[in-house]
């Protein structure tokens, strides 16, 4: 969507949504110790059998067109994912460590971008 | 605060935030179906046989020999018109209560009930192949250059035929676990028991081996599926910590598991050597 704020500066917005993307994970662990090691394994979903949290983020994009030099110039404000949003890219099943060294599971994710905030300056000739 | 100030204010707010951490933990539950966890063997030589019997937890717990314990499943074993009943012992284990005569090519059937759940598992002891002969040649390598010596199999059965091979060189004596598949019946195979490096070799090498007792053992032919995906199910403490395999077996219904029956024999390298070849 875009909006003319006055002459002079416009307001650009989107905001993308789309359905968690599937992986991978364990569903269950149990002991494997017929060999006589007290081993943990884990009995995997099918294949992409869990979903992800939902994907969504707001971009923003300021326009200011002035004129300097008697050529038109644009300078441009451009904010990708506006509100931070913690997208996953990746899950795992990980661990924390607390101080006494106990070990915690959790699913762990991994987010690439949080808010990017990029400035801009074009002029046509 | 004029229009730049502002401008300012909000590029130094934005940048701070991007300095977060990208890792994070999800409060997310991993979907989660109770499992029956069965692991046994039962061989021809012993007529009592353990058989574990556990259940499987949510992955974000730690199993422990009390959070997996199962004391009181209904766990049988059939054969011909007989059943035996196997009883709880301790940590999970269940064992026979009237001996069984383990037979070869004779179909044993396992049977587990507990709670709703149900697992089964049908399997035989396959017969040994047939001892051709053991014959010798050599091998070389970018470690070295070995004699090995091989044993002439006929097939009598298919099956997962397996040795703990002797390796010996200078400097050391290592048994090495050693497989080969028969899939087919009444067909040749050479199945390598043991491997000399040269430079340990001097004289008649062989004479010294010829008393060797060498040991084969053959199990089910589907064994192969639990032996090569027996070290998956790991899942490591990062983005590329699992690849999201399981570990394979022959146990149906609701469980994951196996229950192979194997057998075992042994021979002299005297008896079968043959020097010429």
């Amino acid at each position: 969507m875009n909006y003319e704020l006055g002459k002079s500066w416009e307001l650009g917005l989107a905001w993308i949504f789309g359905s968690g993307q599937a992986f991978t994970l364990p569903t269950s662990a149990y002991h494997d110790n017929i060999s006589g090691y007290n081993q943990v394994r884990y009995n995997f979903s099918e294949r992409n059998g869990v979903r992800a949290p939902s994907y969504h983020r707001l971009d923003l994009n300021f326009m200011h067109k002035f004129e300097m030099y008697n050529i038109p110039w644009v300078f441009s404000i451009n904010i990708f994912n506006a509100y931070s949003r913690r997208n996953p890219f990746a899950l795992y099943l990980g661990y924390d460590y607390s101080t006494f060294g106990e070990e915690t599971k959790t699913v762990k994710q991994i987010t690439l971008f949080p808010i990017i905030p990029t400035f801009g300056l074009s002029f046509e000739f | 605060m004029n229009l730049i100030n502002k401008i300012i204010l909000l590029i130094t707010i934005i940048f701070i935030i991007s300095c977060d951490d990208m890792i994070l933990n999800l409060d997310y539950e991993l979907p989660f179906e109770e499992k029956l966890v069965i692991h046994g063997f039962y061989e021809n030589t012993e007529q009592f046989i353990r058989v574990r019997i556990s259940k499987s937890i949510p992955a974000l717990q730690e199993p422990t020999l009390e959070n997996t314990l199962v004391d009181d499943a209904e766990c049988f074993i059939k054969f011909d018109n007989t059943e035996v009943k196997l009883i709880h012992t301790t940590d999970s284990y269940y064992m026979n209560e009237l001996p069984i005569e383990f037979e070869i090519d004779k179909e044993y059937e396992l049977n587990v009930k507990w709670k709703n759940k149900t697992a089964k598992v049908i399997n035989r002891i396959p017969k040994l192949p047939e001892v051709i002969s053991i014959d010798t040649n050599t091998v070389s390598n970018r470690y070295g250059t070995y004699l090995q010596v091989n044993l002439n199999v006929k097939s009598r059965d298919t099956g997962f035929l397996f040795s703990s091979h002797l390796f010996t060189n200078e400097l050391s004596l290592n048994r090495i676990f050693s497989h080969t598949l028969l899939d087919n019946k009444n067909r040749e195979y050479i199945f390598n028991i043991l491997e000399i490096d040269y430079l340990y070799l001097s004289g008649d090498y062989m004479e010294r081996y010829l008393d060797y007792e060498f040991s084969i053992g053959i199990a089910s032919l589907d064994f192969n599926n639990y032996y090569s995906t027996r070290m998956e199910g790991y899942s490591g403490n990062d983005i590329f910590g699992n690849n999201g395999i399981n570990v394979e077996g022959n146990i149906k219904g609701d469980a994951i598991g196996y229950w192979y029956g194997y057998q075992t024999w042994s021979g002299l390298i005297r008896d079968y050597f043959q020097k010429d070849k």
